[in-house]
Parts: C-alpha cells; sequence; structure tokens
C-alpha cells in the first residue's frame, strides 16, 4: 500500500485508549510469474454504528456488505484490517481473529469474486502483517499466509512473515555492513527481493553489490550479448565471454555468485526483455526494482509498474557532451526513485514517451533510421564510460539504500542529478503534470494499461546466441567444466 | 484503440478503424492543402500513455522532409516517421495527437503520383 493509505489505516486503527479497532479497506490484484501481490487502497472507515469496540473490536453485518458491494462495484477485493495496539512484529491470529475474519471471507468472496485480504497492524512498531482467506472447500474457508507486507511512503517499511521468509543470520562476511546499520536493518535488507533490470555497465556493478551487500533475492534481465565493445567497462565480463557469445544475464549469475555474502544466495537470471509478456511477469515478482536501461520502452514499462503496481523503481542514468574540438564538455548524471508521491520518468524527461513506439515498432534497431535522428537526440548518444557507469551504479545504490535503512528516518531524496564539471549534486524541483497518466493509475495492478508486447530484437538476440557453431558450443561446455570444477574447488577451500 | 478513436470522436472528428490502424479526417484550417484531410495512425495498446509514431496520408499528400515509406493502408498511402516531440498522454491525449498531425498537414504538399 501506498505510505498515504497507511497513515489513514494507521491513524484510525491505532486508538489514544490502546483498544483494538477495525476497518475495511479495497484491495486490487497484481499478478507476476510466480507472485500476487495485493494493493491495498480506498480505506473505507466505519461510521459510528458500524462497529462496537470492547478491548478488541466486531462489526455490524451491514458494515462489511457495504465494504462488498462498493468492491464488487469497483472491480476490487476487501481487505479486512484490525489492531494489535501491544503487538510487535509480524502477528498471528487469535481464535476470535480467525473467527471473524472466516465469517466474513464467503461474502467478500461471493460479491466481489476475490478472496478476502486480512492484515492485523502491531502498535508497537506499526509492522504490519497479512493472510489471503484463498483457500475454500464448499463453504469453508482457509487462509493462506503472505510473505511480506510493503508500505511505500517516504521509504519503503518492510514487514516479513518470519515462517515463510526467516531473518538469515548475519555471515561473518557481513559483519563490517551489519556494523553500520544494525542487524536488524541487515535482516530486512536480506529478506528484500531485488530485481536488477539490465545488466550493462550499471546494472552488473549493481547486481555485484547487492550480492556482496547480503541481499539473499536477485534477479537479473537482460536479452542482450556480451561483445568486444562492452569490455572497457562491463564488470565480470572477459573477452572469453565475447567470444564465446554469452549473454549478459550469464554473466551477471557468475559474478553474484562468486560475489554473495549470503549462505543460500537465490540468483533467478533470465534473458529475457522486460517488454515481453513474459518478462513483464517477472518484474511484478519483486520488491526493488533497479532500471538500468537507457531505451524508452523498457523504461515507460517500468514507469508504469511503479505507480500501477507500487513497486519503487530506482533510476539513473548519464549524458556526456561533447565541445566541438571533440573534447568533453560537461557529463550528468541522475538517479531517482518512482513511485507513488514521486516525479515520475516521464515527467522527469528520463524518456521521451513520443519514441516508446517507435523503439516498439523496431525503428530504434533500424541503422537508417537513427542516421535520419537529430544529432541531439538521446537515440544516438553513444557516450559509455566505465568513470560514469560506477558513479551512476553508486548514485543507485545510494537512493536504494535510502529508501530501504532510512537514515535517521529519512527516506530516499528525490530526483537528483550530479555535474561533473563543478562537481556539484543538485535536487530537481520536477513535479507531474496534473494530469500525468502514470500517477492517475496509482494501485490499478492488473488493470493497468499494458506496456508489453513482441520485442524482435530480444527474439534476434537468444536466436543467434542458440544458433552457434558447433566450435562454440564445445567451447561454452568446456568453459562450463572449468567454472564448475572452480566453484567446487573454491566450495572446499572454504569448508 | 478504442481509446483513441473515442479520444478523437469526443473532439468531434469523424475516426474508423483499418486493421490496426486508425483513420481520422482531420480539418486542417486556412493555409493548408485541403479544408479536410485523411490521416492514419497506428494508436497503441496503452494510448494515451504512449503515442501513435507514424503519420499516414493518402497518395496525392506528401509530408515536407522526406519521400516517407510505404503504409499499411496500401493504395498509394505513405507513412512518415513524425513521432510527437513532447507527448505527455493524460486526459488531453487525444488532442495532442490531433494538434501534432494538424500541424504536420499544415506544411504538407500536394504531389502527383
Amino acid at each position: 500500500m501506498t505510505g498515504g493509505t497507511a497513515a489513514v489505516l494507521e491513524r484510525h486503527l491505532l486508538r489514544a485508549d490502546r483498544q483494538e479497532d477495525l476497518a475495511f479497506a479495497l484491495w486490487r490484484p497484481s499478478t507476476g510469474h510466480a507472485r500476487m501481490t495485493a494493493l491495498v487502497q480506498e480505506p473505507l472507515l466505519p461510521l459510528a454504528d458500524d462497529r462496537h469496540v470492547h478491548g478488541n473490536a466486531s462489526y455490524e453485518p451491514a458494515y462489511l456488505l457495504r465494504a462488498a458491494q462498493q468492491a464488487a462495484a469497483q472491480g476490487a477485493g476487501v481487505a479486512f484490517l484490525h489492531s494489535h495496539p501491544g503487538g510487535s512484529g509480524w502477528q498471528g491470529m487469535s481464535g476470535p481473529d480467525e473467527v471473524a475474519e472466516a465469517r466474513a471471507a464467503n461474502l467478500a468472496r461471493e460479491l466481489t469474486g476475490l478472496p478476502l485480504l486480512g492484515l492485523t497492524l502491531a502498535g508497537l512498531d506499526r509492522a504490519w502483517s497479512a493472510r489471503i482467506w484463498d483457500r475454500s472447500t464448499g463453504r469453508s474457508v482457509d487462509r493462506s499466509w503472505c510473505a511480506n507486507v510493503r508500505v511505500l511512503g517516504d521509504g519503503l517499511r518492510l514487514s516479513f512473515n518470519g515462517t515463510l521468509l526467516p531473518a538469515p543470520p548475519v555471515d561473518e562476511r557481513q559483519v563490517r555492513t551489519a556494523h553500520a546499520w544494525g542487524e536488524r536493518t541487515q535482516a530486512v535488507i536480506a529478506r528484500t527481493s531485488v530485481l536488477v533490470v539490465g545488466a550493462g555497465s550499471v546494472g552488473m556493478a549493481v547486481a555485484e553489490t547487492l550480492a556482496r551487500t547480503g541481499v539473499r533475492r536477485i534477479g537479473v534481465l537482460d536479452f542482450d550479448t556480451i561483445e568486444d565493445v562492452n569490455l572497457d567497462r562491463l564488470r565480470g565480463a572477459t573477452r572469453l565471454d565475447a567470444r564465446l557469445r554469452r549473454s549478459k544475464a550469464f554473466v551477471a549469475k557468475r559474478l553474484m555468485a562468486g560475489a554473495s555474502t549470503v549462505k543460500t544466495p537465490v540468483h533467478e537470471v533470465g534473458e529475457l526483455s522486460i517488454c515481453e509478456p513474459e518478462g513483464f511477469e517477472r518484474i511484478l515478482d519483486y520488491d526493488v526494482i533497479f532500471s538500468c536501461v537507457d531505451r524508452p520502452w523498457p523504461r515507460h514499462v517500468l514507469n508504469t509498474v511503479a505507480y500501477a503496481d507500487l513497486i519503487p523503481v530506482i533510476d539513473g542514468g548519464v549524458r556526456a557532451f561533447r565541445n566541438s574540438d571533440g573534447n568533453l564538455r560537461n557529463a550528468y548524471w541522475r538517479s531517482t526513485v518512482a513511485g507513488p508521491t514521486r516525479p515520475c520518468l516521464a515527467c522527469l524527461r528520463q524518456y521521451d514517451p513520443g519514441l516508446v513506439q517507435v523503439e516498439r515498432d523496431g525503428s530504434l534497431d533500424d541503422p537508417s533510421y537513427i542516421a535520419g535522428l537529430p544529432a541531439d537526440s538521446p537515440a544516438r548518444s553513444r557516450e559509455n564510460v566505465a568513470a560514469f557507469s560506477i558513479s551512476v551504479a553508486a548514485a543507485l545504490m545510494q537512493q536504494f539504500v535510502s529508501l530501504i535503512v532510512q537514515p535517521s528516518g529519512i527516506g530516499d531524496p528525490g530526483p537528483l542529478r550530479f555535474s561533473l564539471r563543478d562537481h556539484v549534486l543538485e535536487h530537481e524541483a520536477t513535479v507531474c503534470a496534473d494530469d500525468c497518466a502514470y500517477q492517475a493509475s496509482a494501485g490499478w495492478g492488473d488493470r493497468r494499461l499494458n506496456p508489453s508486447g513482441r520485442h524482435e530484437a530480444a527474439e534476434a538476440a537468444r536466436r543467434a546466441r542458440r544458433d552457434v557453431s558447433i566450435t562454440l558450443r564445445v567451447g561454452r561446455l568446456f568453459d562450463d567444466s572449468l567454472q564448475t570444477l572452480a566453484r567446487a574447488m573454491e566450495r572446499s577451500r572454504r569448508r | 484503440m478504442e481509446r483513441f478513436i473515442a479520444g478523437l470522436q469526443a473532439l468531434g472528428f469523424a475516426v474508423e478503424r483499418r486493421g490496426a490502424l486508425a483513420v481520422a479526417i482531420l480539418d486542417v484550417g486556412p493555409g493548408g492543402i485541403a479544408a479536410s484531410q485523411a490521416v492514419g495512425a497506428d494508436p497503441p495498446d496503452d494510448f494515451p500513455n504512449v503515442a501513435p509514431h507514424w503519420i499516414h496520408l493518402p497518395g496525392g499528400v506528401r509530408l515536407a522532409g522526406d519521400p516517407g515509406n510505404e503504409s499499411e493502408l496500401g493504395d498509394g498511402w505513405r507513412k512518415w516517421s513524425r513521432p510527437h516531440p513532447s507527448w505527455k498522454g493524460g486526459t488531453e491525449a487525444g488532442r495532442a495527437w490531433a494538434a501534432h498531425a494538424r500541424s504536420l498537414l499544415l506544411g504538407a504538399e500536394r504531389h502527383d503520383p
């Protein structure tokens, strides 16, 4: 849910007299490849006679009926929320809690077609816990516990189900990191699932840094192939990778495996574009997304989910400008977090929405089309310098730390721009247009306008890697065997 | 497609669907090549978040600058790559596309094939 929705609910549920209270709200599904997220919104706070507070709280059937009818009219589900004022952390359910939710579950499902979502707010640390009543046999209903609850306000506030996602112990390799922000915060970082979109010079550095920081579940999506021209800046890539036409996703997985400081890392890489339907589904499976792409279509896809699916997207990029004599005039790198209450990537001009359809129809991969674009078009920019990429990666990681760790209670700083010539870091004051379509779509989930489609460049890249000579295939097998052996030796050395 | 068509119809323009494309009759105004002109577009599924790319025109009319490409509308139609220069989407997207197309038509020329 957004920080605004959470604030309304928390003000109502956490009473001055420290009694429990309850409320209903609406929720909408956001369905990924392996995860469904319930996006909680539109609190329907009780009127005077809708509920009774007596230490704990109970509701009148008419209140539930009104909530279910309103949800049905909007194509949403019903969320039933209550508080445990003296609780902290992820909350279990008492017998009366179970009875109250089970009693509401059938009516909510029958009227809305969606299962009831139950949430509990712990009063001592404002941790939310949740379950969904999605298992039924006839009139008998049962719940499935959610893995986490995310509140995207000034920062990202996460609470975790300790049974499904137990806090991993701090490994001896993470001691210095955990020393910076404490083991409790390290446990949050470790359990936050993070996707890196684009394994270029920025994405590869981000993926490696996340692995070293102790993030357990990291995804990387990139359809592209390593080439010699990437080797001046692509961390982890070798000349042999280029010769063997390895995918960037393959190299990212190898890099993360070598860098990870957790005992059981989960590294999910895919040779997909997020613009393809299958890639698009996968981005909905993560808590935080790094946008390490520079094309308009994938940025548009990420801008869409940042608002419609409430997944914070950390985006950045670099632009370099030359003088007429060819020397560097200045370079800027930017970083920001996109999501509700923050300016969107389109309004920040991080991409040109007019060029999204141009990329979709393949024109941006057509050299003759590119040649016809104005000289200052971002689509023609070719600069890419390792020293700049690492600065962008650092700026993105700083946004990530502010978003999750929230030093001194302060979340991500908003859009930032660094000027290399002056060595000045500026806060950008951009706000979205009043009728910004992305802001208006906040919390739509599966009702969003579908930004994905067929991506011929991704298909061609995968085909080219697959249809290689027998010599290259044997080379890859030999290289795979050597790497397997090296990993086995490293494991043996550690033992 | 439906949102694109509805957006232009709400402004009073006649629009019809032709396969994956839409053809609208836009009034060009004084100084243009004609009082009204048929213009084709390729509205994406996520219009108005994303703008159409190509401007399709029937035989006999050309945009300035380049000869254009063959159009999927056939029958002498040609298309020109003219992405909107400052697309913002939102509730005024239909009006923004129509204004873009009409501004291009003001610089269009008659051409005998």
